[in-house]
């Protein structure tokens, strides 16, 4: 086949148009997620000490889930551009150290390092790092999908955000199900948890979107 | 590019015509700059136009359009680059072929017919009238007693099997 006879099958194929990778994305991997966490949710109730325990530690482990998958998922929509960079469409997760180096100033100042050691290490330790992943795993497989569509030529870093913003979905349904409230913890370990599937993402993004 | 993004075929062609001889010189440039022969420089070519073709929602429209053909243009070069490396003593090869063959010659011609083999009949039949007979898919269909619409499915669906094909040609025909 010559290039210009190939012209002809590009032009008559033009009536295909495809949709942009972000409109698809923001409809179906949130709702990839709200299956997992509201299923999760759903069988294990949230915990029964919601409000007893006061909203403020729920509300930091929703503001990190959240601060988490929009950073991380811009970057990655950012990254089916061909032309961007990782470095670039990383930036945002800027803020999300910035959030969790704010957790710990917080809980340093407020109990000085007096038992960090018990604070760091709570009995949700495995259950965090279990559930977490468990819970993203649908919607990181569901945002890789939709993601091949793009055209990324760093696949490995869009991988990456695509697990990370994955972790971040399902810590906002986590968060309402994990009663360990100390700050070191929750920066700790939620963060270790992001960075389990934002690896795995890592792996498969390198194999799945390839193009 | 914007017109042919909204469905002008007209535009489109005009737009896919031009943009050809700004590809195969960045291939070139590429093959150049990493010490490579420029045996596949046509294959290449090609194969990025599908990808610029099957990718094309991935360009923003808010952008200038030469960083992001040159973006795909680059990956195309280099991920051939990458499949024929791992096999080793390709330069060789290469060499001699660049010697040998003249550019969509003879040898350039038979690789694309294997391609095209890689179709089940149906699909290949459409790609050959629509590229090298230049019929449209409405004649192509009342030709096979297809309604339009399932005349640009399947050749949407052959487009994208030719894509996976190029990747997997080089392993595979070497």
């Amino acid at each position: 086949m010559r290039t210009d006879d190939m012209l002809e099958l590009l032009v008559q194929d033009l009536p295909n148009q495809p949709r942009p990778v972000s409109a698809i994305l923001l409809r179906w991997w949130p709702a990839a997620a709200t299956l997992a966490g509201g299923g999760f949710l759903a069988i294990t109730g949230v915990r029964p000490d919601l409000i007893a325990a006061g909203l403020t530690p729920t509300l930091v482990k929703l503001m990190l889930g959240a601060l988490i998958a929009l950073s991380a998922i811009s970057g990655a929509l950012d990254l089916s551009r061909p032309e961007a960079q990782a470095s670039a469409a990383s930036k945002w997760l800027l803020a999300v150290v910035g959030f969790l180096g704010l957790i710990v100033a917080t809980d340093l100042l407020r109990h000085g390092l007096d038992g960090w050691w018990a604070r760091l290490f709570g009995k949700g330790i495995i259950t965090c790092l279990t559930l977490v992943p468990a819970l993203a795993a649908l919607p990181l497989v569901a945002s890789l999908t939709i993601l091949r569509r793009g055209a990324t030529t760093e696949p490995m870093a869009a991988g990456a955000l695509a697990g990370l913003a994955s972790a971040g979905l399902a810590i906002l349904a986590y968060g309402l199900f994990c009663n360990e409230d100390s700050p070191l913890f929750v920066a700790t370990w939620y963060s270790l948890a992001a960075l389990i599937v934002g690896l795995a993402g890592a792996a498969l993004g390198r194999a799945v979107l390839r193009w | 590019m914007r017109l042919a993004l909204d469905g002008d075929q007209v535009a489109y062609k005009m737009l896919l015509a031009a943009l050809v001889p700004h590809v195969r010189g960045r291939v070139r440039h590429v093959l150049a700059r990493a010490g490579r022969g420029q045996a596949d420089v046509e294959d290449i070519v090609q194969e990025t136009l599908l990808a610029v073709h099957l990718k094309r929602a991935t360009w923003d429209r808010s952008m200038p359009l030469t960083p992001w053909l040159n973006a795909v243009t680059r990956h195309k070069t280099i991920d051939l680059l990458r499949r024929v490396g791992a096999r080793g003593e390709v330069d060789l090869d290469d060499a001699v072929e660049t010697l040998a063959a003249p550019e969509e010659g003879g040898e350039r011609q038979l690789d694309v017919h294997r391609m095209l083999s890689a179709l089940d009949g149906r699909q290949r039949h459409i790609v050959e009238q629509v590229s090298l007979a230049g019929r449209s898919a409405a004649e192509v269909g009342g030709q096979l007693g297809m309604s339009e619409g399932a005349v640009r499915v399947a050749l949407h669906r052959a487009l994208k099997k030719l894509a996976r094909t190029f990747k997997g040609r080089t392993d595979a025909n070497r």
